[in-house]
C-alpha cells in the first residue's frame, strides 16, 4: 500500500495531540474505548437505511435461532447439507427428515403448517423451492457471485460507497493436485480481471489514490493437496513453488496480496511460507503484501512479534489482518480428540482481550507494519482506534475489514471517522459458499458475539462494550 | 464445552508434529537407531539367551539393501524348553500379587513413552509404517498398558454377595501358559497388547512374534523385562511359524493361545485346539481378517468422505485389518467421488516411510508383493486407476502400485477375499438398504463406514450392519483403546475386543465360592 497522500500531515499531528495522553490511567483508556463506542453506535445508526435491510431481517431471523438450540443445530445441519441436494424432492424429503421428524423448538403453528404442506406432493414441491430460492437469496447476500466477472458490478459499487475489498476464492477442499492446479487458475484468472478492469482502476483513481489496483485473499490450503505439518520443509518448499506465480502476477499488475490463515495445524506452515517468499528477490521490495494473525490463538503475541520483526526488515511494511479466528470448534474437537491442550483460549473474553493486546503490539510497531483490523466487534474496533490514537498511529495508515454482506452501517460509520474499510468479499458457487459461510459464521461462539453486538439494542450495546469479565458465560 | 465421559482413562497423548522440537527428535531417533544396526535378535528363555543355527536377516522393505537385523531363529528345542521354563513359573507368577504385576505394566508404559523417537524409526525400517501411524501406534501399546492395569485392578477385586450365615465370592484365577503369535502389521501395539493382558492375569507367556517384525518384538521384549516383569514368566522365540508355532500350537501344556494374523491360521489353530485330547479345553482368541465397507450416501460430504477413503484404504498400504477395501456409493454420488477419488491417489507421494512427505511405502516382502502383483494382473480389467511409481523405485524395495477398482459384482474376489494390500474397488448400489445389504454380504464382520447426513440412514446403518467396529462420518482405521475397543465377529475372530472391559477376562477363569458360616446356630459377626 502506497502512503495516501497527507498522511505525513496527519501523523505529525496525531503526535502533537498525543504528547499529553502518554499518561493516561487505564481507567481513562477504558472512558475513552466506551465513548469511542457509543459514538460508532451513533453513527452506524445515522447509517441505517432501507438499502441494507436484507441483511436487518436476515440477522433477525438468525437471532430467532437464539434460544432455540436444537433448532439452530438443525438449521446449520441442513445448511451444510443443502448443496449435495440435487433435485427438489430430496429437499423437501429432506426439510421433513430435519424440521419435522426432528424434534426442534419450531412454534407449533409452523410445525403444522409444514407437515401439511409437505403431505402432499404438489405441495411439498412448493416448500422445496421456497427453501432453495430462500437460500440462494441469502447465499446471495454474502457471496459476491460465481466469479468476479460476472458479478463485479457489486464490487464496483461498494467502491463508489467508499468501501474496497479484499477478493476470496470459495470452494470445497482441494483433495488433489488436480484440484489445486484449478484454484491456481482460478487465482490467477482472478488477478487478471481485476487488473483489466477500467472502470475500477477509474474509481480507484478518483476515490482511492493509494490503493493498488486490486486485493486478493489467498488461501493457502487451496493451492496445495498435500500440506502436512509432519512434512514442514516439503510443504513450504511446495506451497512457495504453487503461490511464486500468483504472487509474479500480482507484483506485475501492483495486486495486494494477503496469505490467509485457517486451521492452527498449518499456521507455521504458512508463516514460514510467507517469510521465505516474500524475502525473495522478485518479492522483497513489494508493497502489497500480507498476512493474518489469529487473536484467538495463545501463542499470537508470539507469532506476532516474529512478523513484526520481519516486517521491520522490509522496505515496505507488511500488512497484519488481525482476526480473531473462525475454527474456535475444531480446534476444540481436535486437540479433544488428540490429547493436546487446546491451542485456542477457552473463553471468548480472552480472545477479545489478547484481540486488543495484538492491536496495541501493531499500532507500536508503527510504521513497520499495517495494520488491518479485521472484526465486527464494536468494543475490539474501538479499543484499536483509540490505541491509534494513544500511539500517533494517522487514520490512514490501518484500516478495518468486515465480511461482506454484513454489518453495513458499521462499515460506513468507520468510514465516516475517516478510516478505510475493506470487505472480505467471498466469489464462487453460491449454494456451497453458503453453507460454507454460514458455518464459518456461526459455528463459533466469536462470531455469536458479533451478531449479538449488531443485533442488540441500544440499551445492550452499551453493555457489549465493556470487555467481558465478571459476567461473562 | 460439556461432554460426558464416563471413564476416567487417560489416553496417550500423540505428538504434535506441527512443532519444530518434535521434528527434530524424530530426526534424531533415525539417526541413532541406524547405529544399532544390524540389530542382533536372539531367542531368550528364562533370561537366557539362546544360540540358534539359522540366522536370518531383515531388511528394510522400502530398500532392501539396508540391513536392519539378524533374527536368530528359535528351534523346536527352544519351544519345548520355554514350555518347561514356564509350567515350572506359573505357581509363582499365579500367586503374585496382583498389584506387583499391575506395576510391571505401568513401569512398561513409562519406558515405551520415553523411547518413542527410538521404537519410531525401528518401525518405520523395518515393517515400512508412516510416522504417524506409528505415533498412533505407540500410543495404543502405552494404552494397553495402562488400560488393562486398571482394568486388572477391578477384576481382581472380589465381587462379594454375603447374606446371613453365607459369604458368596466370585473371582478369576489364571489359565495358564498362554501362546501369543502375532501379526508383523502392528509389530508393537497388537504384540503388547496381546502378552500384557495373560500376562497382568498371571499367565506366563511365550512370545512368537512374526518374522518380518522381530526386531521390534525384541525391543518390546526388553522393554518389558526392564519394567519387571520376571525373566521366568515372559520368553522370547523368534523363528518360523511353521515351525515353532505349529509345534506350541499343538502342545499339552499351552493353555491360551493368542493369536492375530490370517483367516486360514487361525481356524486352523482353532480346529487342532479342539481336536486335542487334554484335561482341559485349549482356548484360542484369533482375530483374523476384513473386507470392510464404507457406504458413501447421496447426501454425503464428499470432502471428508474422499480423505477419509485414501486414509482408510492407502494408510500403511492397505495392511492393517481394519483397512478399507469396498466402497459402496449410492449412484447419484458415483461419478462425482469417482473422480476426485482418482485425483486424490494420483497426488499421494510414493517413496520411503522415513520421508515424512511420502503418503505411499513399500509392502512388507517380496512374497506379499509377489501375490499382489498377481491379483492386479488377474483383475487387471477392473483396474479404474493406478498410481505408477518409476521403476527404479519399485526396484529398490518391495512396492505395490496402489490401485482402486471398479466392479458391479460384489460377489467375485474384488468383493469377497481380503488382499491385505493398497487395493480398494468401487461398487454401485441403487438405494441405502441395499448398499447395507452389500457390505454385509462377506464373510467378515471387522470394521465398517457409513458417510450420510440422512439421521434415518445413519440409524439404519447402527442397526443393521454387520461389523464390530462401525465409523460414522469418518475413516475407518485407528480405534483408540478403551474409546473404541476394537474386534471382529463372524469369520473376523473369535474372542472379546482388545482394549475392552472384556479383553482380560479371556485369560482367567471365574470362580464362585460359597461358604456357609454358620456353626450350630452360631453367626460370626460381618
Amino acid at each position: 500500500m502506497a502512503k495516501p497522500p497527507g498522511s505525513e500531515q496527519n501523523r505529525m499531528k496525531a503526535t502533537e495531540e498525543n504528547e499529553p495522553k502518554i499518561i493516561t490511567s487505564s481507567s481513562d483508556l477504558q472512558e475513552r474505548i466506551l465513548e469511542k463506542g457509543k459514538e460508532l453506535f451513533r453513527l452506524s445508526d445515522s447509517f441505517e437505511d432501507g438499502l441494507f435491510s436484507t441483511y436487518r431481517l436476515f440477522s433477525k431471523s438468525l437471532l430467532f435461532l437464539e434460544n432455540r438450540p436444537l433448532l439452530k443445530l438443525q438449521a446449520f445441519r441442513f445448511a451444510d447439507l443443502f448443496p449435495s441436494l440435487s433435485s427438489l424432492s430430496s429437499i423437501s424429503r429432506y426439510i421433513k427428515i430435519y424440521f419435522v421428524e426432528t424434534p426442534t423448538e419450531l412454534p407449533k403453528w409452523i410445525l403444522l403448517l409444514l407437515s401439511l404442506f409437505l403431505s402432499n406432493r404438489l405441495s411439498s414441491v412448493f416448500v422445496a423451492l421456497g427453501a432453495k430460492i430462500g437460500i440462494r437469496l441469502t447465499a446471495k447476500f454474502f457471496i459476491l457471485g460465481r466469479t468476479y466477472g460476472s458479478d463485479r458490478k457489486k464490487i464496483l459499487d461498494r467502491y463508489k460507497n467508499g468501501i474496497c475489498s479484499t477478493i476470496d476464492i470459495l470452494g470445497e477442499a482441494v483433495l488433489s493436485e488436480k484440484e489445486a492446479e484449478r484454484y491456481i487458475s482460478e487465482y490467477l484468472l482472478l488477478l487478471e480481471e481485476v487488473s483489466k478492469d477500467k472502470e475500477l482502476s477509474e474509481i480507484r483513481g478518483s476515490q482511492f489514490p493509494g490503493e493498488p489496483t486490486g486485493n486478493v485473499s489467498v488461501k493457502c490450503s487451496s493451492l496445495y493437496s498435500q500440506l502436512d505439518p509432519l512434512a514442514h520443509e516439503s510443504s513450504v518448499t511446495h506451497l512457495i513453488e504453487k503461490l511464486r506465480p500468483i504472487l509474479s502476477s500480482a507484483v506485475s499488475k501492483n495486486i495486494f496480496i494477503n496469505l490467509d490463515m485457517e486451521q492452527y495445524e498449518t499456521k507455521d506452515i504458512i508463516m514460514d511460507t510467507a517469510f521465505r517468499i516474500f524475502a525473495e528477490p522478485e518479492f522483497q521490495d513489494y508493497p502489497h503484501f500480507g498476512i493474518v494473525v489469529q487473536a484467538y490463538l495463545k501463542v499470537s503475541q508470539k507469532d506476532l512479534q516474529r512478523v513484526i520483526e520481519y516486517s521491520k526488515k522490509r522496505k515496505y511494511p507488511l500488512t497484519v489482518r488481525l482476526v480473531k479466528g473462525a475454527y474456535w470448534e475444531y480446534e476444540m474437537t481436535q486437540s479433544a480428540q488428540k490429547g493436546w491442550d487446546p491451542p485456542v483460549f477457552l473463553i471468548k473474553s480472552e480472545t477479545d482481550r489478547n484481540y486488543e493486546k495484538c492491536s496495541e503490539l501493531l499500532l507500536k510497531s508503527y510504521p513497520h507494519i499495517r495494520p488491518a483490523f479485521g472484526s465486527h466487534n464494536i468494543r475490539s474496533l474501538s479499543s484499536a482506534f483509540v490505541k491509534a490514537a494513544e500511539h500517533s498511529v494517522p487514520e490512514n495508515f490501518f484500516e478495518v475489514q468486515m465480511l461482506y454482506g454484513m454489518g453495513n452501517s458499521y462499515k460506513q460509520a468507520i468510514r465516516s471517522l475517516g478510516i478505510s474499510v475493506r470487505e472480505y468479499s467471498p466469489i464462487g458457487e453460491v449454494i456451497p459458499g453458503m453453507a460454507y459461510l454460514v458455518r464459518r459464521l456461526l459455528e463459533n461462539s466469536t462470531n455469536e458475539g458479533f451478531l449479538k453486538n449488531i443485533n442488540a439494542n441500544s440499551k445492550d450495546r452499551e453493555r457489549l462494550l465493556y470487555l467481558e469479565n465478571t459476567k461473562s458465560k | 464445552m460439556n461432554f460426558h465421559n464416563n471413564s476416567n482413562f487417560q489416553n496417550e497423548t500423540l505428538r504434535d508434529f506441527s512443532r519444530e522440537e518434535e521434528r527434530s527428535i524424530l530426526n534424531n531417533g533415525f539417526a541413532s537407531i541406524r547405529k544399532e544396526f544390524p540389530i542382533q535378535v536372539f531367542p531368550i528363555i528364562s533370561g537366557k539367551t539362546k544360540k540358534s543355527s539359522l540366522i536370518v536377516p531383515a531388511l528394510n522393505p522400502a530398500n532392501t539393501s539396508e540391513k536392519i537385523a539378524d533374527i536368530h531363529y528359535a528351534s523346536v528345542t527352544d519351544a519345548e524348553e520355554a514350555v518347561k521354563y514356564s509350567v515350572q513359573f506359573f505357581e509363582i507368577w499365579k500367586n503374585t500379587k496382583p498389584e506387583v504385576r499391575i506395576g510391571f505394566l505401568k513401569k512398561a508404559a513409562d519406558i515405551l513413552r520415553s523411547k518413542k523417537a527410538e521404537l519410531t524409526a525401528l518401525m518405520s525400517l523395518e515393517v515400512g509404517k508412516g510416522v504417524k501411524d506409528i505415533d498412533a501406534e505407540i500410543a495404543e501399546a502405552i494404552d494397553f498398558c495402562e488400560f488393562y492395569a486398571k482394568e486388572a485392578e477391578h477384576i481382581f477385586q472380589p465381587r462379594k454377595r454375603d447374606l446371613l450365615g453365607e459369604e458368596n465370592i466370585y473371582t478369576y484365577i489364571p489359565r495358564g501358559v498362554t501362546l501369543v503369535v502375532a501379526p508383523w502389521n502392528f509389530p508393537l501395539a497388537i504384540l503388547c497388547g496381546m502378552t500384557v493382558a495373560p500376562l497382568v492375569a498371571g499367565n506366563p507367556v511365550i512370545m512368537k512374534p512374526a518374522e518380518q517384525s522381530s526386531a521390534i518384538a525384541f525391543k518390546l521384549f526388553n522393554i518389558l523385562i526392564e519394567a519387571g516383569i520376571p525373566s521366568s514368566a515372559l520368553h522370547f522365540l523368534p523363528g518360523k511359524g511353521e515351525e515353532i508355532g505349529a509345534y506350541l500350537v499343538k502342545h499339552p501344556e499351552i493353555h491360551t493361545i493368542n493369536f492375530t494374523g490370517s483367516r486360514a491360521v487361525g481356524l486352523g489353530m482353532i480346529r487342532e485346539a479342539a481336536s486335542q485330547n487334554l484335561k482341559f479345553v485349549k482356548k484360542v482368541i484369533a482375530e483374523m481378517g476384513g473386507k470392510n465397507a464404507l457406504i458413501v450416501d447421496e447426501d454425503a460430504d464428499l470432502d471428508e468422505a474422499v480423505i477419509a477413503s485414501i486414509q482408510s484404504a492407502f494408510g500403511f498400504q492397505g495392511q492393517k485389518c481394519s483397512a478399507l477395501s469396498r466402497i459402496i456409493l449410492l449412484e447419484s454420488k458415483y461419478d462425482t467421488f469417482k473422480n476426485r477419488f482418482i485425483d486424490a491417489l494420483q497426488s499421494l507421494k510414493p517413496g520411503l516411510p522415513e520421508d515424512p512427505s511420502v503418503k505411499v511405502g513399500p509392502v512388507i516382502d517380496s512374497e506379499s508383493k509377489k501375490r499382489l502383483d498377481g491379483i492386479a494382473s488377474q483383475f487387471s480389467s477392473k483396474i479404474l486407476s493406478r498410481l505408477e511409481m518409476e521403476d527404479n523405485q519399485k526396484h529398490t524395495g518391495h512396492f505395490v502400485e496402489p490401485i482402486i477398482f471398479e466392479s458391479e459384482d460384489p460377489i467375485s474376489p474384488l468383493g469377497q477375499t481380503e488382499f491385505f494390500g493398497p487395493y480398494v474397488a468401487l461398487f454401485k448400489a441403487k438405494n441405502f438398504e441395499e448398499a447395507i445389504k452389500i457390505a454385509n454380504n462377506v464373510d467378515y464382520a471387522l470394521t465398517g463406514g457409513v458417510f450420510s447426513r440422512n439421521p434415518k440412514n445413519i440409524q439404519y446403518a447402527k442397526e443393521n450392519f454387520e461389523v464390530g467396529n462401525l465409523y460414522i462420518n469418518r475413516g475407518i482405521t485407528g480405534a483408540v483403546v478403551d474409546r473404541q475397543p476394537f474386534g471382529g465377529y463372524k469369520l473376523s475372530g473369535v474372542g472379546a475386543k482388545a482394549g475392552g472391559p472384556d479383553y482380560l477376562k479371556q485369560f482367567l477363569e471365574p470362580i464362585s465360592i460359597t461358604e456357609n458360616t454358620m456353626r450350630r446356630g452360631f453367626i460370626p459377626e460381618t
